[in-house]
């Protein structure tokens, strides 16, 4: 805008006559620059007449679709979710039974590996909540065998402990023996 | 406001790019003309034209136009205004120019804002009027004529005496201020 006007300045002064004068010029440029130098403020009058920006519009649209989809995705999340421990201790209280505390993760996991680095625990690929550390797994000691005719193939499970053996029958008296 | 490509655009938005780019101006034009209070008149422009909007024609050329004949027609009304009320208002100290200038002012005056605009204002009115309209407005000699109720031969005339009694004046202030 401002070398469009100095351009003006300059036809005016030749139009005048006036086009060798570089001191004039100065002048006139000065006196244009610092009289469109800065805008003045509008008053409340003249500002409710004006338009408000259209940036700032999408910006209050967009906050609001982001607060709602944030509230829906929360509502979403706790349908979703039918025993939550909060809502279980909070049922079981009420209730007068004792609460059974249950979560959505599951302590045996069939995706779990050992060679799953420790710290860590299977989740879904894109998978944005944080997780929590769980202490690494340590093998479960070997549960004694009470007695040498127990199969040692066979592995010894936590949950399903090895029935004891059954004892060989004693042999008793000879029976040709009074 | 008559611009036949922007007619999607509403009236508000229209005013808002107006004021946008013509309140500096306008402000500058009616400081220079010396208003009594430009920034408020600068605001009663806005809004005469705003009433006026949808009958302009000719675009940004003619927005500004019709811009400057309201600014025009405003000082006029405030020069009367004065004419006929004396000017009563309390002490102020910052409008108070009875004061020894400095070495320092000395310079700015010659090259800064406010030399510029006193050897504006020092100008015969009508002089006054047509740089004020051609430089700060940057108005066209046609629509010059029109706010100034003259016909284009005369206002050439008028803005090339000017231009000279200003370059007068300049000379006389470097004179002045030349160090013996």
């Amino acid at each position: 805008m401002h070398q469009r006007d100095h351009d003006q300045i300059d036809a005016l002064l030749a139009e005048s006559g006036l086009g060798h004068d570089p001191e004039l010029r100065v002048l006139l440029t000065r006196l244009q620059d610092d009289a469109v130098a800065g805008e003045p403020l509008p008053s409340p009058a003249v500002a409710r007449l004006m338009a408000v920006r259209p940036s700032r519009r999408r910006r209050h649209v967009v906050v609001a679709l982001v607060a709602g989809a944030t509230v829906l995705a929360g509502g979403a999340a706790a349908a979703a979710a039918p025993h939550s421990p909060f809502g279980d201790v909070a049922g079981g209280l009420l209730s007068g039974f004792p609460p059974s505390v249950s979560s959505t993760a599951t302590p045996h996991d069939d995706s779990w590996s050992a060679t799953q680095p420790a710290g860590t625990t299977p989740g879904r690929a894109g998978d944005d909540h944080p997780v929590h550390p769980t202490p690494p797994v340590t093998p479960a000691p070997p549960q004694p065998v009470p007695s040498s005719s127990a199969r040692p193939s066979a592995p010894a499970h936590p949950e399903h402990p090895t029935p004891p053996p059954h004892p060989e029958p004693r042999p008793t008296a000879d029976p040709g023996r009074p | 406001m008559g611009d036949g490509s922007s007619s999607a655009r509403t009236r508000s938005e229209l005013f808002t790019d107006v004021y946008r780019d013509n309140a500096a101006r306008v402000l500058g034009y009616l400081r220079a003309r010396g208003a009594d209070d430009p920034e408020a008149m600068t605001q009663e422009v806005f809004l005469a034209f705003y009433a006026r909007s949808e009958r302009v024609t000719g675009g940004a050329a003619g927005e500004r136009a019709l811009l400057f004949s309201i600014a025009h027609a405003r000082l006029v009304d405030d020069y009367r205004d004065r004419a006929r009320r004396p000017d009563l208002r309390p002490y102020d100290v910052s409008v108070d120019t009875r004061t020894a200038a400095s070495a320092e002012d000395h310079a700015v005056a010659i090259t800064g804002e406010r030399g510029a605009l006193d050897l504006v204002r020092a100008l015969p009115d009508e002089y006054r009027e047509v740089i004020a309209l051609r430089v700060i407005a940057g108005l066209p000699i046609a629509a010059t004529a029109e706010i100034m109720g003259r016909s284009e031969g005369a206002i050439k005339q008028l803005q090339r005496r000017a231009l000279e009694r200003l370059r007068m004046a300049l000379h006389e202030k470097e004179n002045e201020d030349a160090p013996a």
